[in-house]
């Protein structure tokens, strides 16, 4: 029975720590490059900024968590109404940034969000799994 | 079910996301902050030249420290009553010492502009060049600036000012909008000291600090709120919002926050003579004495 447990303790921290990985790499990449989307060719920037902030990133994380799910949790078949759970996943991790700016005044940053990863991965594992079952 | 419970928090968090800054900062006091400036705009050309000098004078007493105006003056005749009215301005300012912001309108002619400078630049601390840029209005009604158009009037005006080295802050303001125009503060910045925010109505006061979190963000300036009133008759309403919005701004840390306006004929914006005025005069000696 332990053993049970430890083994599915730790696929649920592997999920979350695979799909905070992605979100933390997206994050940075987009606050890197917010800048100069705002700035290429204004308004096509904003709006590919968009595309890429809310319409590419929750579908690639939302695809992601299928492939981890049925990859770690032996799921058979492939769900197609993946991108709900990619929306819900990003918008629970830019949520945690927004209290971590607003209340304890920390921008994200790469230190931040390596703590994240480890500190989130196993809640994001269980909310990954559940998002997807 | 599932699928509701996911769908429903999504939506929630969209819901948390936009107004959890505005509730977090409004109920959360950052306590007493001395750098705070509390400025009020005046339109000092609708007052007779005997009552601008009681006006500085009271507005100084009231605790603002940063007096904004619109450049006024008439280059073409040196004793013509809006350069002697300019001229009283500036000596009750320099005798209460208060801090002037110049407000360069998009339209503003060289000439007026550089007559200004040359006779009342000295007195300012600060001069906002262009007004709003992302929403002014170009050739026709609702025919907005482009972008060029928007950065060449910025460099024209911005060279004039920065030829006479005056030792001034410069900065430009922006309305809410920006949003949709962000590359204009990205670029108008680079050159500015600090950014304004223009903020009316409650429906933007409770999304300002998003707005205010963007704007530092895109720029990697500070923001002061350089607009913040309400056009209405309701004495109560007007003096809740502007004490709601200073408790919000102060909170957040700002650089300050410049009430639009002190008198304004043709609209209910103005709080002299009314029961902000005092409100307001009040929340200054609490928070930032």
């Amino acid at each position: 029975m332990p053993k049970i447990q430890l083994k599915q303790i730790l696929t649920q921290f592997m999920h979350g720590l695979v799909i905070l990985a992605v979100l933390a790499v997206a994050q940075l990449l987009l606050d890197l490059y917010q800048v100069a989307f705002f700035t290429y060719n204004p308004p096509i920037g904003f709006a590919f900024f968009i595309l890429a902030a809310y319409g590419v990133q929750p579908l690639l994380v939302g695809a992601l968590n299928v492939a981890v799910t049925r990859a770690l949790c032996e799921v058979e078949g492939w769900r197609t109404d993946f991108w709900i759970g990619g929306l819900f996943l990003m918008l629970l991790f830019m949520t945690i940034n927004l209290l971590l700016l607003t209340v304890a005044h920390v921008p994200s940053s790469p230190a931040v969000a390596a703590v994240e990863i480890l500190a989130l991965a196993y809640p994001f594992g269980y909310l990954g799994k559940l998002s997807n079952a | 079910m599932k699928n509701l419970v996911i769908t429903g928090s999504c939506m929630v968090l969209i819901v948390f996301q936009i107004f959890f800054p505005y509730l977090y900062y409004s109920s959360h006091s950052g306590g007493r902050n001395a750098e705070f400036n509390m400025g009020i705009h005046y339109v000092y050309d609708q007052d007779p030249l005997g009552q601008i000098y009681g006006n500085v004078s009271r507005i100084q007493s009231l605790g603002f420290k940063t007096i904004r105006i619109y450049l006024q003056c008439d280059p073409n005749d040196a004793n013509a009553y809006i350069n002697r009215q300019t001229d009283e301005f500036f000596n009750a300012t320099q005798q209460f010492g208060v801090a002037v912001a110049l407000g360069i309108l998009n339209h503003e002619s060289p000439e007026r502009l550089q007559y200004f400078l040359d006779h009342w630049g000295g007195y300012l601390k600060y001069v906002q060049i262009l007004n709003e840029p992302e929403l002014s209005q170009s050739w026709d009604v609702g025919a907005l600036f482009t972008d060029d158009e928007i950065f060449s009037k910025f460099e024209l005006v911005y060279d004039m000012v920065k030829q006479r080295q005056l030792a001034v802050q410069l900065y430009t303001n922006f309305e809410p909008g920006f949003i949709l125009r962000t590359s204009i503060p990205i670029q108008l910045s680079k050159k500015l000291d600090f950014v304004g925010l223009d903020i009316y109505m409650e429906s933007l006061l409770l999304m300002s600090p998003n707005f205010i979190q963007l704007l530092q963000r895109i720029t990697g300036k500070d923001v002061m709120i350089t607009e913040f009133g309400m056009s209405t008759s309701d004495d109560v309403a007007q003096g809740n919002f502007l004490i709601q919005g200073l408790n919000l701004f102060s909170n957040m840390g700002l650089k300050g926050c410049w009430i639009a306006y002190w008198n304004a004929a043709g609209s209910h914006y103005g709080i002299r003579g009314r029961p902000a005025e005092q409100r307001v005069g009040d929340w200054i000696a609490q928070n930032t004495a």
